[in-house]
Formats: structure tokens, sequence, C-alpha cells
């Protein structure tokens, strides 16, 4: 029979390392936008429902960034799956074509989706009602994006189905939903943007602390308790996912790859040091500084899952496409060029976000310092600062 | 045939056309725009001119919801959409172009950031600052144009780079620079369209000044643009313009191009004396209705001027690398993809793989019954001998097809399949339609295409007959007649008549 994926006599222009690196960097900046996004609409909706002033509050901390978020969530999108496709193209491909129509569905939801956001930051007064369906049809067309995604890439796991499913329906009709992996998948990826999106209006909490003690202290109560809650329930979800792999792609992680265990290893600690930072955040006297901790362990734990990941498609696929048999032949001077233009340009993203703080200066109150312990501890028996979400 | 091809129902050309048409649309404005605000700032701050900053500030918003949202997703649906369906092609630009694309990448996150500072700023900065930060989004937007300019004029001229394989000469290709100079024009002509639009449904009153200066930005590139596109057209490479005079419509898409281009100009001086609202609302519509079409339309010739392929030289449209043609002619498609359901043609399966054969090689272009050029009423008019002949010889059409990527048998699954699939109804058995039938997908009479007029000047009626009885025998790019002797008599005769009366057939 003929192969699957023919080997392409063009070369790559860059060697796999190289590429895999600039993937993971990117898809881990993509995966925090991309929580925040997907999180924060559902944070928001449940913080629209519940509607006192704190609540909507925060939500509306939450609407005004969303279309921003979202322009870097794509941008950081963009990216790896442009060298994915360098890396994976033949079985990408394919695998795109089977889940053809929901795949390109993927652009007017978004631009729906994304016009939405803008409706929900620069209208924000004018909704009133308006606003927790706006965040509820936010989260649905975000949750179709992420459902056809893990879809796709599942299905990209599997090329043994490829052929059977085209030759039934060549129209691309199909999704991967008898895949068993992919509830605990979702679940997980589910719970994990809920945590994120927490830690988001912390942060906001903190950002607004020295003008609204109040509101600030209360947001970072609240958005830390959903860290925390929402941590502890993706991390027994991802129990229940590993569980569900097949034997041999579990023990890729349980020894069985040295990359494999050590990312699961040091996820899961890293996990568990944000769970720890973040919740003695919450009555620390440097919440911010806890706060920050936080979400650089949450960065390696997001880093760790996503080398996992990749851990498992080259497990998976390493009988119908291996990316070290790939036939490499470097453009050096132009991935010189890239470099330096990308240098170049994070120069110029620091200047502008340069600009853009002092454009929108933080209220210019006494720094935090143990001053924030006053902020941040309930102030004893009868007052409200206590309270969770 | 190394990937399985996406059946699109009505056929999937139209399909990229309307993704990409949209995002041409906005994303060439994203650009001109950009300079169009940044150098209006500067003219409000010289002069003062708090209303014309306010209604920039008013005009950025407008220009951050489209492009930004609009502009960049119907992007990336763009490379979506030719990833499903030119996925061989789209992996080879892929591997030869991905820091290319990772540069404009850079480029694109460095737009971001400026068009976003840009707009939440607007009266949060010193002038001077902002509109180093306009700058800056429009120096960013320009080089993401300049970059994927590259991989565009690749497609249709790879010039120097399909023998020496070097970056440079693929993205410094023959077209490069003249399309970048006619793309670089219609950035700034769409700036000045969408300015009236803004202009005339502003909730403000109307500034005679600012619409003469819009009118301006429309009217001075689409002065020029004539002269960039003739400079276009003369390096575009000889092979793919002979597209202009084979393909029957491109010369009236040309032209409609031409009279669209015109008109924007005579309504650009329009516009420069309107004074009402009342006026200037229609008229600005008009003329983007106007732009678009002379858009989509040239998009569409230069798409045409490409074909058969997808990389000029380099893959054919239906996913063939032109370099793997031979083997796949040689060995069969059966034989070396893995997306049919069998390895070898036999009458049982013939239907069956008729069609899967058919998806795989000329589904790009053709469907079987509705949609974009379907072939099945076409095959059904004729013997299937002959439609097996038509089909193995697509290189020989009209149409600017790709040759048949497969053997004998396959194209004869073909036609046995697209037969099937349509109703027979009787055929006219007069002379013209019998040529419309047999000749006509690869000669005129004494048109642009393949003539015979010249050629069979002179002949009598029983001579064509013997000559039509042995076209196989003449040369081997012609079937064999598969025709009644009836058609072959009214075909003669009307042949003889039609030579006789052509300017070239009928002068002594
Ligand atoms: C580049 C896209 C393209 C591909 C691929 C393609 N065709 Fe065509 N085909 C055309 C065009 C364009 C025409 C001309 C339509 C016209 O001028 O009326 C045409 C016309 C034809 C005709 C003549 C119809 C007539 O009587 O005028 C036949 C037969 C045909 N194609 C068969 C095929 C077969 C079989 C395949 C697959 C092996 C194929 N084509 C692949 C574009 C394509
Ligand atoms: C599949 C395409 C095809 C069909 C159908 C076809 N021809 Fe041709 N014919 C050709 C090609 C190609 C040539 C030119 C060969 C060359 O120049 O080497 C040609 C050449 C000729 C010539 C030689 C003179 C010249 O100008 O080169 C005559 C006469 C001719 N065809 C007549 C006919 C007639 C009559 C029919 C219809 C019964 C017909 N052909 C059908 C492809 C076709």
């Amino acid at each position: 029979m003929t192969p699957l994926f023919p080997a392409d006599p063009l070369p790559i222009p860059a060697p796999v390392w190289l590429l895999k690196g600039l993937a993971w960097t990117t898809l881990l900046l993509h995966f925090l936008f991309m929580n925040v996004v997907l999180g924060g609409s559902l944070l928001s909706l449940v913080y629209c429902v519940k509607g006192k002033p704190r609540h909507l509050e925060a939500a509306l901390g939450v609407a005004r960034a969303l279309p921003s978020v979202m322009a870097y969530t794509i941008t950081f999108g963009v990216a790896p799956l442009l060298f994915l496709q360098v890396l994976y193209g033949p079985v990408f491909y394919t695998a795109a074509v089977l889940v053809a129509p929901f795949f390109l569905a993927i652009i007017p939801v978004l631009i729906l989706a994304y016009y939405l956001m803008y409706l929900l930051s620069w209208r924000w007064d004018k909704l009133g009602g308006a606003r927790p369906v706006l965040f509820a049809a936010v989260f649905a067309l975000l949750g179709y994006v992420g459902f056809t995604y893990a879809n796709l890439f599942t299905l990209v796991c599997d090329p043994e189905r490829f052929k059977p499913l085209y030759l039934a329906a060549p129209s691309g009709a199909h999704l991967n939903t008898a895949e068993v992996t992919l509830l605990p998948r979702l679940l997980h990826v589910l719970f994990g943007a809920v945590a994120v999106a927490g830690l988001f209006v912390a942060l906001q909490g903190i950002r607004k602390l020295p003008r609204d003690p109040e509101q600030g202290r209360w947001q970072y109560r609240s958005g830390a308790t959903w860290f925390c809650g929402a941590t502890v329930i993706a991390m027994l979800v991802g129990v229940w996912w590993l569980f569900a792999l097949p034997p041999e792609q579990r023990g890729l992680f349980l020894g069985g790859s040295l990359l494999g265990t050590l990312a699961f290893g040091v996820g899961v600690a890293a996990a568990l040091a944000a769970l720890v930072h973040v919740w003695l955040g919450i009555n620390s006297n440097r919440p911010g500084w806890m706060l920050w901790t936080g979400v650089g362990a949450l960065a390696v734990t997001v880093l760790c899952m996503l080398l996992m990941r990749d851990v498992l498609r080259d497990a998976a696929l390493a009988p119908y496409w291996r990316t070290a048999d790939l036939k490499v032949e470097p453009q050096w001077g132009a991935i010189l060029l890239f470099l330096l233009l990308f240098v170049g340009g994070l120069g110029f993203c620091f200047w502008l976000l340069r600009l853009a703080r002092r454009a929108f200066p933080p209220p210019d109150l006494p720094p935090l310092g143990s001053g924030g312990y006053r902020f941040i501890l309930p102030k004893g028996p009868g007052s409200d600062g206590a309270k969770g979400p | 045939m190394n990937y399985p091809v996406w059946q699109v129902a009505f056929g999937s050309g139209w399909l990229i056309a309307v993704v990409a048409t949209l995002h041409v649309f906005v994303s060439h404005f994203a650009i001109g725009g950009g300079l169009f605000l940044v150098l209006l700032e500067g003219s409000a701050h010289r002069h003062d001119d708090e209303a014309l900053r306010a209604w920039l500030k008013r005009h950025s918003r407008f220009f951050l919801l489209l492009t930004l949202v609009f502009g960049a997703l119907t992007g990336v649906g763009i490379w979506f959409t030719i990833g499903l369906i030119s996925p061989e092609a789209t992996g080879r630009l892929i591997r030869i172009f991905v820091w290319g694309w990772a540069i404009e990448w850079v480029f694109f996150l460095v737009e971001i950031l400026a068009i976003l500072v840009y707009y939440y700023a607007w009266d949060r900065m010193e002038t001077l600052t902002h509109r180093a930060v306009g700058w800056t989004y429009f120096g960013a937007a320009w080089a993401s144009l300049a970059v994927i300019n590259g991989i565009l004029a690749f497609q249709l001229s790879p010039g120097a780079w399909l023998q020496d394989r070097s970056l440079l000469s693929a993205f410094f290709n023959p077209t490069y620079f003249s399309s970048l100079a006619v793309r670089t024009l219609v950035c700034l002509a769409l700036a000045g369209l969408y300015a009236l639009a803004s202009l005339a449904f502003t909730r403000n009153g109307l500034r005679p000044d600012l619409v003469k200066k819009s009118a301006v930005w429309v009217a001075a590139p689409v002065l020029l643009l004539p002269a960039a596109a003739w400079w276009y057209l003369r390096t575009v490479p000889a092979l793919q313009k002979t597209a202009l005079t084979e393909v029957f419509y491109l010369p009236h898409l040309a032209r409609t191009v031409m009279v669209s281009v015109s008109l924007l100009f005579l309504l650009a001086a329009v516009a420069w004396f309107s004074r009402s609202k009342w006026i200037l609302r229609p008229l600005s519509v008009l003329m983007l209705l106007l732009g678009f079409a002379a858009l989509a339309f040239s998009e569409w010739t230069r798409e045409d001027l490409r074909m058969p392929f997808l990389i000029a030289g380099d893959t054919y449209i239906n996913q063939v690398p032109v370099a793997r043609l031979a083997e796949l002619r040689a060995k069969g498609i059966l034989a070396t993809s893995p997306w049919v359901s069998a390895a070898a043609v036999t009458p049982q399966n013939q239907r069956r793989v008729g069609e899967e054969l058919f998806r795989l090689a000329c589904s790009h272009c053709h469907t079987v019954r509705k949609g974009l050029i379907p072939l099945a009423p076409k095959m059904v008019a004729v013997d299937e001998t002959f439609a097996a002949n038509l089909a193995l010889r697509t290189d020989q059409m009209r149409g600017r097809m790709p040759p048949f990527p497969g053997t004998a048998e396959e194209a004869r699954a073909i036609a046995h399949y697209l037969r099937l699939s349509a109703m027979p109804v009787p055929q006219p058995g007069d002379g013209a339609s019998v040529f419309r039938r047999r000749c006509g997908p690869c000669h005129t009479v004494s048109g642009a295409f393949r003539p015979l007029a010249k050629s069979l000047k002179g002949m009598a009626e029983s001579e064509l007959s013997d000559l039509v009885q042995n076209l196989d025998s003449m040369n081997d790019k012609m079937p064999p007649w598969t025709g009644t002797n009836a058609e072959r008599g009214a075909l003669c005769a009307w042949l003889a008549g039609q030579v006789k009366a052509s300017p070239v057939g009928g002068a002594p």
C-alpha cells in the first residue's frame, strides 16, 4: 500500500528544534491569552448573573480587556499553526480536510465573538440586562472554537482512521467525538481557563487596590478563590484524562519518555506551587508579589502541559510521520533576518507598551508595600472583606 | 495526489474567491487608511483643527473595528481555506517561505499593538508621540504587505527559483516590484474611498475641504494605476500571459476593470465638487462598490493568468507537482494515491472509482452537475470513448487545464462516472452542434483558440470527411472519430460552409 504521507522532496528551511522552540513559545502565550478570553467570558457571565455592583465592576474590567486580549490570542495562535504546518504539514492538512466545514466555520465564529466583545467593551453602560446574554454568547462561540480544535488535534493523532473517514464522506463533515479522551481534554481546558481568568480578575483587583481598596480587595479574593477552586478541579480532570489515555501513551508520562515524565512532574509541581502562592496571597501583605509568582508558576505549568501534548503527538504519529526524518536545509540568512526583526519588533512593542503605560498611568497613591496589608487583611469580625465570590 | 481533496458544494473555487476578495478589500484599506490617518492628524495639528481631530478619532474607531477584526480574521481565513483546498501547494509555499511568513508575523505583532495604542490613546498623548505610533502602525502594515506580496507574486512568476531554488530568487521574482506598486496604489485609493464614505455618513456637518482631500486620495492613485498595471503585465511571464488571448472572458474582465477604474476617477471628480451629504452618500457607496468590483475582477484575472498552476511551473491547481506528472501518468493515480478505495479499475468498481478520481483530479475547477463548470452534461452528450479521450487530453482543450495526471483506464473511469451522473438528452444533429461537441473543446473555426479555417481552406466536403475519419492518424493529440456517420456528414457540410465564409478560408 502507498504510505499515507509520502515524504516531500522539498526540504524544511530550519532545524526542527528551532521550529519547535518557536512553536512552543508562541503557543504558550496563545494558551495564556486564550484562557483569559475563554474563562473570562464564563466568569463574567457568572458575575453578571450574581449582579451585585462589585460583581459588575469585576465583569466590566474583564469586558474592557477582552478585545485586546483577543487580538493577541489570535496573533499568538497564528504563529504556532504556521510552524506546525512546517513540521507536520501532511498530517495536519489531511486531518483538517476531514473536519473541513467545522474548521472553516471557526473564522466567522471568531469574527462574531470578537465583535460581541467590542460591543461589551464599548457599550457596557447601555447594555444592562443584555450583558449576561452577550457573555454567554461569547463563551459559546469561543467554546465552539475550542471544541473544534480539540476534535482536530485529537484526530491528528489518529491517522489510522483518516482513510475510512475520508472515503465515507469527502465533504469533511466529521468530528472526532468518538475519541474517549475528548471530554476530559475539553473539561481540563475549560477549568484551566476559568482558573487563569480568576487570576486575571485578581490581577485587576491588585491594580485597583490603591484607588478603590474595597473593590480591589474583594476582586483579589474572588479571583483567587476561583483560581484555586478551578485549578483543583482541573487537576482532578487531568487525572481522568491521564487514565483515559491508552496505557502505552499514559506510560510516556510515567517514565516512558524522559521529556514527557519531566514535563508531567514539573507541571504538576508548578501547578501546586501556583495554587499555594495564590492561596497564601489572599491573606498576605504582599499580594501582588504572591500573585505574580503564581502567574509565573502557572506559565511553567502551561508550558509543561504543552510539552506533554507534543510528546503525546510525536509518539502517536511515530509509525506515520517523524519530524526527525524531515529533510532539513536551513535558510540561515532568512532565519537571521527573522531573529533580527523579531528583536527589533519586540523593541517596538516595549516602546509602545511604555507609551501606553504612560498614557494610562495607575493612580498615584502610595506604593503598596506593607500598605497592602491594611487593604488585604480581613478587618476582623463584621467586615465584609472575608467573603468569597 | 498526496492529499485527499475536500469536496465542496458547487465547487471549491468560489470559496477561495469569496474569502480572498473580502480580505483584500479590507486589508489594503488597513494599510492605506493608516497613512491617511497620520497624515491628516498632522494637518489637524498644524492648523489647530479640533473638528478634524474629532473626526479622525471617530474614523479611527471604524478603522479599528474593520481592520483589526474583519481584516485580520479573514486573512487567517484565506490561510485556512487554501490549506484545505490546496494542501499540496500550501505546504510547498510554507516550506519555501516559512521565514517570510514568520517575518510578516513580526510586523503583524507590532501593527496590532500600534493600532490599539493609537486608538486608545487619542487624547492621552502628545500629538508628536501619537503620530509616531501611527507611523509605526503604517510602517509595519506596509512592510507586511511587502512580505506577503513576495509570496503571492511568486505563485504567478517563480522565475529563476525553478532552477536555482534560492529564496532570494523566489522572493524577488519577476512580478514582485510591479505588483507591489499596484498594491500600494490600491491601498491609497481605498483609504480615500473609505474616508469618503465615513465623511458622508458621519452625523456632523459635511466638511467640503475633507471631502476634497479624500477625493484626491482616490483620484491620484487611480490616475497612476494604468501605468502600474501596464508595468505589471509586462513583467508577467509570456507563458502565463497567453491566457489573455486563450480564455475568452479575460479580455472582457480586463475591460471591466479598466472601465470601473476610469469611472472611479470621474466619480472622484464629482465627489470633489459635492457639497451635500445627500449626494455624497449614494456616491460614496457607489464608489466603494466600483472599487470592490475592480479589485475582485483584477484578482480574478491574476488567478486566471496563473492557471493551470497554483505555483507556475511547479504545482498544478489539482495538487499535482509538475515533477511527479510523468510518474502519475505512467503508474496511475490509483496506484500512487492513498485516498482512493481501490488499486485498479475493474468493471465492477468503475463508477465508484471514477467518482473518486474525478474528485482528486478535476473537482478543483469542475462540479458534476451544478455549480462551477459542470461536466456531466457535456460528457453525456457524446459517446463514452470520446468522453474518455477528452478526459485524457485535458491539456489540449480550452480552459487551461492541467494535463491528465493518470492512465487511460482512469480517464475512462471518470468519463464513465460522469456519464452516469446526468440524464441523457437527445442531442441536436446539426453541424454546428456536432462541431461544438466533438471539435469545439479544442478548436474554433476562425477564433483565437486553435482555429481550423486556415488549414481547412479550399477543402471539399469529401476531403473533409476523410480527414475527420482519420483525425487520430493526423496527430496523436487528437482523439479518433467515434461519432456516427450522420454526425460526420452534418459536421463536414457545416464546416465547409463556415470555412468558406470565414475571412481566411474564403480568400482564394
Ligand atoms: C484549471 C482548472 C481545471 C481543471 C483542474 C480541470 N478543468 Fe476541465 N475545464 C476547465 C475550464 C476553465 C474549461 C473551459 C470551460 C469553457 O471554456 O467553456 C474546462 C473544460 C473542460 C471540458 C470541455 C467542456 C466543453 O465541452 O467545453 C472537459 C471535457 C473537461 N474540462 C474535462 C476535465 C477533466 C476530465 C478534468 C480532470 C481530469 C478537468 N477537466 C480538470 C478547467 C479545469
Ligand atoms: C482533444 C482535443 C482535440 C479535439 C477534440 C480535436 N482536435 Fe483537432 N487538433 C488538436 C490539436 C492539439 C491539434 C494540433 C496538433 C499540433 O499542432 O501538433 C489539432 C490539429 C487539427 C488539425 C490540423 C491543422 C492545424 O491547424 O493544426 C485539424 C484539421 C483538426 N485538428 C481538425 C479537427 C476536427 C475537425 C475536430 C473535430 C472532429 C478536431 N480536430 C477535434 C486537438 C483536438
